[in-house]
């Protein structure tokens, strides 16, 4: 096994606001190996696009790292300077958004914008440069490249502007690749594709992946392992296997029971977490889940659970009292409900 | 790209015609005729009659509209009501004074406006914010008499060091330097109107375009900030800096009608005021021909320009 290049270690993110400062993401850890893939996922507002800007240090003038590092390759880019990060972004750790359509300038030509980038970290002559970013446009599957690269965005579609995004971060051979909900954008046969293309390059030039989604079904498609996060903390961790065989936080449970199923009968109602995500300004004391917890204990509302291993040494890490307390309980049945 | 021109060029024809007929019937509307500028003690209502029937006055307006435009389209814009001179003489020797100081005006105004407002954009709600946008509004709020009676007083009256106007020192050769110290004062008080309604143009843009994502995208390829706020921002921002600009050149080829009375400039502002008090139709037409045209060709050059700065514009 290769070593860890990156090691995320109680990250806390905060961002000041008129009503004061608001602890955005707090406790987030993980670590990554070279070629590993990891899934976070959450609904909105859990804090996974923070997390993944923090890592960028790309937070704007209010995002601030309160606390923890972020240790890439040995240096902790929550020390780093700002010229340190510039030679980090888009060369050594590089993102994709969710957004194709206006992620891309739409008054530079796509070969302006790729090679700006590839000047940028690179230092190849003028036309090194060009046949390189023609030759990333082909690796990721734009037919016409060469012609393609002298066009403005706006006459690419969505997925083909996707591509582009892919083939530019992917350009100074990233060690890590953030893809922040890559397709949710996209249509279904896009999406399938972009991903496909995503775990090739992968797999050829051995990039680690973050891939965000609060699309279990992507998740399962590209990760190894998957942290959950739930109003900006990791709230399960697990190898992805275990994490569809085996959820063990109710969060995690109510995610899964919340995928459509095309076994389901047509009258069944899907199941959903009731409430929404508390705001930031009033997270509940005790575990942040318990307001919409069914299992929620009076512990729950008043102790804030810790991340622990399910067992000693098991790397499925779980931040519930439930699972902490008493491994006798009932087990959590799957819900879904029957319209009457 | 050539065919739209062309066509706009063509549709530019009715307008202008329209204008000129617009103009014309409004001018004459207009109570008064030139003969009384010429009316004295001595004049008999002989003499007067004479003069309006040489001047062509006596027939109905509409003739002396269609004698007017057959004129015109041989390119004879006629003699003054009050010079005599011909009236393309007297235009074009205005012209070249109302560009200077246009030129000047606009540059001033641009250069201090535009890296201003995208400051002030991207440092909203600072105190530079709050500064510079309190100053323009100011800018924008004075009236030009008035700045402009100030500035006399301050820098020509109290410390001497500008004259009150006029274009070159009487008497004197003129020259570069001399012209120029006639220059700031008109340059400053025009600019102040126009950088002050642009800084506002251009913050409100970039404030537009920051939250852009590509912004994000550039940021997150390792670009500079400036290069992420002046390449990446500000290419975008220009569609509406565009616009003003094409509204700010066309309204001051017309002549900056108060500022150049108040500084005695020879341009074409002056040169209106001077028509409309003694009636001197011939000249006022052909000031508002000039300025018709002024306003037709930046227009159509400001939409040239989205195109270019725009590339999702296309005109076919």
């Amino acid at each position: 096994m290769e070593k860890n290049f990156l090691e995320v270690d109680k990250l806390q993110t905060a961002f000041q606001t008129d009503k004061g400062e608001v602890i955005s993401v707090e406790e987030v850890s993980f670590q990554l190996r070279p070629g590993e893939t990891i899934g976070i996922v959450g609904e909105s507002g859990c804090g996974k696009s923070v997390t993944s800007l923090s890592l960028m240090r790309l937070l704007g003038h209010s995002g601030v790292i309160k606390k923890g590092s972020i240790t890439f390759n040995g240096r902790d880019l929550t020390k780093a300077t700002e010229a340190e990060m510039r030679s980090i972004r888009g060369n050594e750790i590089s993102m994709i958004f969710q957004e194709p359509m206006t992620s891309l300038n739409p008054v530079f030509t796509v070969g302006n914008q790729m090679l700006e980038l590839i000047n940028l970290h690179m230092k190849l002559p003028a036309k090194e440069a060009r046949a390189y970013a023609v030759e990333m446009l082909t690796k990721v599957g734009i037919p016409r490249a060469s012609e393609i690269i002298d066009e403005y965005p706006h006459k690419l579609s969505g997925g083909m502007r996707q591509r582009v995004m892919i083939a530019m971060a992917l350009s100074c051979k990233p060690k890590l690749l953030i893809a922040d909900e890559p397709t949710t954008a996209l249509d279904v046969t896009i999406q399938a594709q972009i991903l496909e293309l995503m775990k090739k390059l992968r797999d050829e030039s051995n990039t680690a992946i973050m891939i965000i989604s609060h699309d279990l079904g992507v998740i399962a498609e590209m990760a190894d392992k998957v942290i959950v996060m739930y109003a900006g903390q990791v709230v399960e961790e697990a190898d992805v296997f275990t994490l569809f065989d085996d959820p063990k936080h109710p969060y995690t449970k109510g995610l899964m029971d919340s995928i459509p199923h095309l076994e389901h009968d047509s009258d069944q109602r899907l199941f959903s977490i009731p409430g929404t995500v508390p705001t930031i300004h009033n997270m509940p004391k005790g575990c942040r889940f318990h307001t919409r917890c069914q299992y929620a204990t009076e512990k729950c509302a008043h102790e804030k659970p810790p991340l622990l291993p399910i067992q000693p040494e098991s790397d499925h890490r779980v931040r519930c009292w439930l699972q902490q307390d008493d491994p006798h309980r009932a087990p959590i049945q799957p819900r879904t409900e029957v319209i009457a | 790209m050539f065919q739209y021109i062309v066509r706009r060029l063509l549709i530019a024809i009715p307008v202008l015609f329209g204008v000129t007929v617009f103009s014309f019937f409004i001018v004459n509307l207009a109570p008064g005729n030139p003969v009384e500028m010429f009316v004295n003690p001595d004049t008999t209502q002989a003499d007067i009659e004479l003069k309006k029937e040489a001047l062509g006055l006596n027939d109905p307006i509409y003739v002396q509209y269609v004698r007017w435009l057959g004129n015109l389209v041989q390119g004879d814009f006629g003699y003054s009501f009050s010079t005599y001179e011909p009236v393309l003489n007297m235009v074009s020797s205005r012209i070249g004074p109302t560009l200077l100081l246009m030129g000047t005006a606009l540059f001033v105004a641009y250069l201090i406006a535009i890296p201003i407002g995208v400051l002030s954009a991207t440092k909203q709600y600072s105190w530079l914010d709050y500064l510079s946008t309190s100053v323009s509004f100011l800018g924008i709020s004075i009236p030009h008499f008035f700045l402009g009676l100030g500035f006399i007083y301050i820098f020509a009256v109290q410390m001497h060091s500008l004259p009150t106007g006029g274009m070159n020192t009487l008497g004197s050769e003129g020259g570069f330097s001399d012209t120029f110290k006639h220059l700031i004062m008109p340059a400053m008080v025009l600019a102040a109107g126009i950088a002050g309604r642009m800084v506002r143009y251009v913050r409100s843009s970039m404030l537009d375009i920051l939250g852009q994502d590509y912004l994000r995208t550039a940021r997150s390829k390792g670009l500079r900030e400036f290069f992420v706020i002046n390449k990446h921002g500000f290419r975008n921002a220009l569609i509406p800096i565009i616009t003003v600009i094409g509204i700010d050149v066309s309204v001051l080829i017309g002549g900056a009608v108060v500022t150049e009375q108040i500084f005695q400039w020879p341009g074409l502002g002056q040169l209106t005021i001077q028509s409309i008090g003694s009636r001197d139709y011939p000249t006022l037409m052909a000031i508002n021909f000039l300025a018709a045209i002024a306003v037709l060709s930046s227009n159509l050059l400001a939409d040239i320009f989205y195109s270019v700065a725009d590339p999702r514009i296309k005109y076919d």
